[in-house]
């Protein structure tokens, strides 16, 4: 993976980012560029195709309306908005949780990380998948538990790679210095340690992203998502899967939205890979 | 395929575990298919995609209906096709006194393994489900039995603990067939689920759990060996699937055909749809009459007043279910025609509302399930509907198992969706008592003199008098509003061009009555 | 070489155990299987009955103990719903589920190796680019929409296949198209990445010297070297196609270990959802224990991971 594909070195960055701020502001600011309210029903205007008129006012949908005369494009904005809101916090939790047990294990080593990589392993025999699932199905739905869910499938990924720089940082000579002029562990870890591995931690957050938003919506789609009424992208192809063939959009527009942002997300994660391995 | 698979088992050191079988190759590949054309053949060879796999199939410990065993096993009494009680392993029956009912059995007639069939296997098939020490699911519906007689070989008395004039009726149904005394003994009650072995007209071949069961005709039948002579039961749960497998050919019959995908049926070549009106449930939107603010008449008829029926029913719905204020169905007995209900009026809504001290409305949490068409959207648009007269409500889409244990355990949210149906006694009383009559554990009214009414009526053997009550029973429910009225829906199937069969009211798909369209 | 292979079969055998510990209190942290086991009707006396001869009603610690004991014997309870050994029934669905994921991993590896060899064959040409971009593409798409619109062009608008179900091989093609678009991109990309490092090696150059044509020298030299990386991402990818597997077999009603574990979700079927994922569990760890040792055989320097 040295010198690889799509735009190039800068353009793949610039794409890549420009890509994530449009999706950014589009779904931060979803009040603002929805056209009406993603809740709204009107029963008199189910399953208008995009580009159509609404029966009664002449306007036109964009994205067309849902089964109960909602908004798609209303819908796919807020829909958005919860997706990665969802998997940034669920990034942000196990990238913090993983980090920290990396940093650890890492600079602590011996039976600590021993102890900890074995919990990691033991972790990851279990298809996250599968895990999430039954975490699911435990604990119930909703947001705060997919949420935890997420996190908690995330963590050892993260705990590995940092683990592994840790590994290397740990050599350094101002990192064996520090040590030996008697600088307490935590700070040798937080101001020595963390700032060198900050840019592991970007570059894995980026793909963890991508997973998250995937599985998340996996999850939705088998049900075990989030509350009915409040839309995210994977139960909206999940609800619109029933009307495939008779309304297209409604499953097949979200999907290519989770595509999307999925593909711009991996972009930058490689555009982050390329510049780690340059420097 | 067989060659592949076997040599990345082996890669993988689990050839022990999975030896000798590749489930691709198991089949083969024209089991069910039938093209119309070949369906006239002399192996009528048919499948039937239902939404779900049985989990068992004894009859007497169902947790599920009774579409597959009903094959299996025969009950005393059955139904003809306008659902009339005609004489099935019983040839008559008769009330002899107030609590002694009397059947006469068929002769001649033997199960599938030669074991007879007689009055001792009536009394064991009973005994065993009318047993508390054995935890039998469905033993509610034939809990006013007392005990079963065998008088001879061929005479039974059922003798019920206090009247019961639906006896016949409960001889209709599971768990009433009737299985083999030996054979049941001999393998004990969990085999015997896997393995089942009755009178009916089809024979157990096999059950892949969680994808088919597969029975073939019983030759020897005694009402006559059926046309069909291979059934393959099949679940898919997804409706659409299970749709475009019926027009792909794959099955030939399908259940529960959701609205959106009626036309298909409609506009294809190869296949028609069957539609029972008012054969599903009738859904209600339950309250908690016994909760404030639910235990004010008010409130619950000002909700009643908020709801749209008609629009949901023809928007939402797309017309596959019909909207009525009566608590039973046009099929059962007890049925009194449609009475007036609540319309459409939400200012009328507001101003109970404010009668009732609620000017500003409240907000509330609706539990619904996936178990009736469309449920989750009719929620979210009955949300919308009381938004507008004040209540705000929250919807909250429960999950199936999840649901089957909170409601009739009473920790539902104070509202809540729930269909209920007479299944197949087609009686007011199992249409309306389990959701009325307070301390049943699917009820949440509280009503005295409803409960004394639907005691009455459910130990009187004077058809008049039942009726009568039943009137009375609905007109008091509906001024006092225990639920939100809402509507019966319809079951519609797909069925294959090729094939002679229409649903029918009871849910039953009996096998044996299917034959090819002569061409 | 054998101590390594004692400490990874060491470290096989507690992930194995690991699982199963997971697996065993996240699923009792839920209510109450007994009253899911009996019908609406049913009073409390009755759910109470079943409780105690079913063993819900002991302390979990006891519960767990009885649990490492029968697991030992490979006996992990019956399935409460079908009242049958949970083991077999996630061993009669194995053979559907390793079938299908045999049938994707060949689709994904002939894809993915085709695609990996070309874009490194023409690097950095017009080619190269567009193949990463659908490579690229493919890797994006939720496994569960590929399904839908799959069955809606090949099934419900062509009717060249079915729906669902597994009746044959015309069956299997499209959940095997949906479970295989994912991993073909990272075997792509390890192939190509590994083709383009092996070619730049000395000893290619040596062959170029010789006067072999490109085409050849990068099948006869280069894919044999290339490949091992492969191999591994394969073994990897296994995990990613037993969560696909779950999503594919929902959609396409296969009936394999995935949609088990849907259906025994559903139905809060405690014993058939610890067999299955005990048991998909131990396969994951097997395989990546087999190729771990193989890969170790090949190259001793590779450390315990």
């Amino acid at each position: 993976m040295k010198k690889s594909i799509l735009p190039r070195g800068g353009a793949k960055g610039i794409v890549s980012i420009g890509a994530l701020v449009v999706i950014f502001i589009l779904t931060v600011f979803a009040p603002w560029f929805a056209p009406v309210d993603p809740y709204s029903q009107s029963l008199q205007d189910i399953l208008i195709p995009p580009l159509s008129h609404y029966g009664n006012d002449g306007g036109i949908s964009l994205l067309g309306t849902d089964q109960l005369g909602r908004d798609v494009l209303s819908r796919l904005l807020y829909g958005g908005r919860l997706s990665l809101w969802i998997s940034i916090i669920a990034v942000f939790v196990s990238g913090v949780l993983g980090s920290a047990i990396g940093i650890i294990a890492g600079y602590f080593g011996g039976k600590v990380d021993a102890l900890l990589m074995r919990l990691a392993d033991i972790q990851m025999s279990i298809p996250s998948m599968l895990l999430a699932i039954v975490m699911v199905a435990v604990l119930g739905s909703g947001l705060t538990n997919i949420v935890i869910v997420l996190a908690v499938t995330g963590w050892v990924t993260f705990a590995r790679v940092v683990r592994s720089q840790v590994l290397s940082l740990k050599e350094m000579e101002y990192v064996e210095a520090a040590r030996a002029m008697g600088v307490p562990h935590a700070t040798v870890m937080i101001r020595h340690i963390l700032p060198n591995t900050w840019f592991t931690i970007a570059t894995q957050a980026a793909l963890q992203m991508s997973h998250m938003i995937l599985l998340a919506a996996a999850l939705s789609f088998l049900g075990l998502g989030i509350e009915v009424s409040t839309p995210t992208w994977g139960g909206m192809v999940n609800d619109g899967k029933s009307y495939i063939d008779s309304a297209w959009w409604l499953s097949t527009l979200p999907g290519l939205a989770i595509a999307f942002v999925i593909l711009s997300i991996n972009l930058f994660g490689d555009w982050l890979r390329d510049r780690s391995e340059a420097r | 395929m067989l060659k592949k698979s076997r040599f990345f088992m082996s890669l993988t050191l689990l050839a022990a575990l999975t030896a000798g079988c590749s489930t691709v190759s198991k089949e083969p590949a024209a089991t069910g298919e039938s093209t119309p054309g070949t369906a006239a053949e002399q192996n009528l060879d048919i499948t039937i995609g239902r939404a779900f796999d049985v989990s068992g199939l004894d009859p007497g410990f169902l947790t599920e209906n009774a579409q597959v065993v009903d094959n299996i096993f025969d009950t005393l009494v059955k139904r003809d096709e306008n659902e009339k009680l005609i004489p099935g392993l019983a040839t008559s029956w008769k009330q002899v006194d107030d609590l002694t009912w009397e059947f006469k059995l068929r002769e001649g007639v033997s199960f599938t393994n030669g074991e007879p069939f007689n009055a001792e296997a009536v009394k064991y098939s009973l005994d065993r489900v009318i047993d508390p020490a054995s935890n039998a699911p469905t033993a509610s519906y034939v809990s006013t039995i007392d005990k079963v007689e065998a008088i001879d070989d061929y005479t039974v008395h059922v003798i019920t603990k206090k009247p019961d004039p639906l006896i016949p009726t409960r001889f209709n149904r599971y768990p009433t067939e009737v299985v083999p005394p030996k054979y049941a003994e001999e393998v004990g009650q969990e085999e015997f689920a896997q393995k089942p072995i009755g009178t009916g007209p089809y024979k157990f071949v096999s059950w892949d759990k969680g994808s088919n069961v597969v029975l073939e005709a019983n030759a020897d039948y005694w009402n006559g060996a059926p046309e069909v002579k291979k059934v393959t039961f099949r679940s898919i749960p997804e409706a659409s699937t299970r749709v475009s497998a019926l027009l792909n050919g794959e099955v030939d019959i399908v259940t529960g055909v959701s609205p959106e995908d009626r036309s298909k049926i409609e506009s294809s070549s190869n296949a028609r749809l069957s539609t029972v009106e008012r054969a599903g449930n009738t859904v209600y939107v339950g309250f908690k009459t016994d909760v404030k603010p639910f235990n004010d008449p008010k409130v619950r008829q000002a909700l009643n007043y908020a709801i749209d029926v008609d629009t949901i029913v023809d928007k939402v719905l797309q017309g596959a279910a019909v909207r009525t204020n009566s608590l039973i169905g046009p099929k059962d007995f007890g049925y009194a025609g449609e009475p007036e209900g609540y319309n459409y009026d939400p200012e009328k809504a507001k101003q109970l509302l404010a009668e009732a001290g609620y000017p500003d409305g409240f907000s509330i949490t609706l539990d619904t399930v996936s178990w009736y068409i469309k449920n989750t959207d009719v929620a979210q648009v009955i949300a919308e509907q009381l938004k507008a007269v004040g209540v705000t409500v929250k919807v909250n889409n429960v999950e199936s198992s999840v649901y089957r244990t909170l409601v009739p355990a009473g920790k539902q949210s104070d509202m809540y969706v729930l269909g209920w149906s007479s299944t197949n006694t087609l009686d007011a009383d199992a249409a309306i008592y389990a959701i009325l009559r307070s301390g049943e554990s699917y009820s949440t009214y509280h009503n005295a003199d409803v409960d004394a009414k639907l005691d009455e009526a459910r130990s009187s053997t004077d058809e008049n008098k039942r009726t009568e009550l039943y009137k009375e029973i609905q007109d008091e429910v509906i001024k006092d509003a225990p639920r939100i009225f809402l509507y019966q829906e319809n079951q519609y199937y797909g069925v294959s061009d090729s094939l002679n069969w229409d649903g029918r009211v009871d849910t039953s798909i009996q096998v044996s009555t299917i034959t090819a369209k002569t061409q | 070489m054998k101590r390594y292979v004692l400490k990874r079969l060491g470290q096989a055998l507690l992930a194995v155990i690991g699982a199963a510990t997971i697996v065993f209190f996240i699923i009792r942290l839920s209510g109450d299987p007994a009253r899911l086991m009996l019908p609406p009707e049913a009073s409390e006396d009755q759910v109470t009955a079943l409780r105690q001869s079913l063993g819900f009603d002991r302390p979990v610690w006891m519960q767990y103990i009885d649990y490492l004991k029968n697991l030992v014997t490979g006996d992990l309870g019956n399935s409460l719903y079908y009242k049958d050994s949970a083991l077999k029934m996630v061993l009669e669905r194995m053979p559907a589920t390793i079938d299908l994921a045999v049938f994707a991993i060949i689709i994904a590896v002939a894809v993915g190796l085709l695609v990996g060899i070309l874009s490194a064959y023409y690097k950095n040409s017009i080619i190269d680019y567009l193949l990463n971009g659908w490579i690229f593409l493919t890797q994006s798409l939720p496994v569960f929409w590929i399904g839908i619109v799959l069955i809606l062009i090949f099934a419900v608008n062509l009717h060249w296949l079915p729906t669902s179900g597994n009746r044959g091989l015309e069956s299997i093609i499209l959940p095997a198209l949906t479970l295989a678009a994912y991993p073909i991109a990272p075997i792509a990309r390890t192939m190509r990445a590994s083709l383009i490092e092996v070619m730049e090696q000395g000893y290619m150059v040596t062959s170029q010297a010789q006067g072999f044509s490109k085409r050849r020298r990068i099948f006869k030299r280069g894919l044999k070297n290339a490949l091992l990386p492969v191999v591994t991402v394969i073994s990897l990818e296994f995990g990613v196609m037993i969560a696909g597997a779950v999503v594919t077999e929902t959609i396409f009603s296969w009936p394999g270990v995935g949609q088990l574990i849907i259906q025994a979700v559903s139905n809060r079927d405690f014993p058939l959802v610890q067999a299955s994922i005990l048991v998909v569990s131990i396969l994951y760890i097997t395989l990546t224990l087999v190729t771990d040792l193989i890969y170790h055989r090949i190259d001793p320097r590779i450390k315990v991971r």
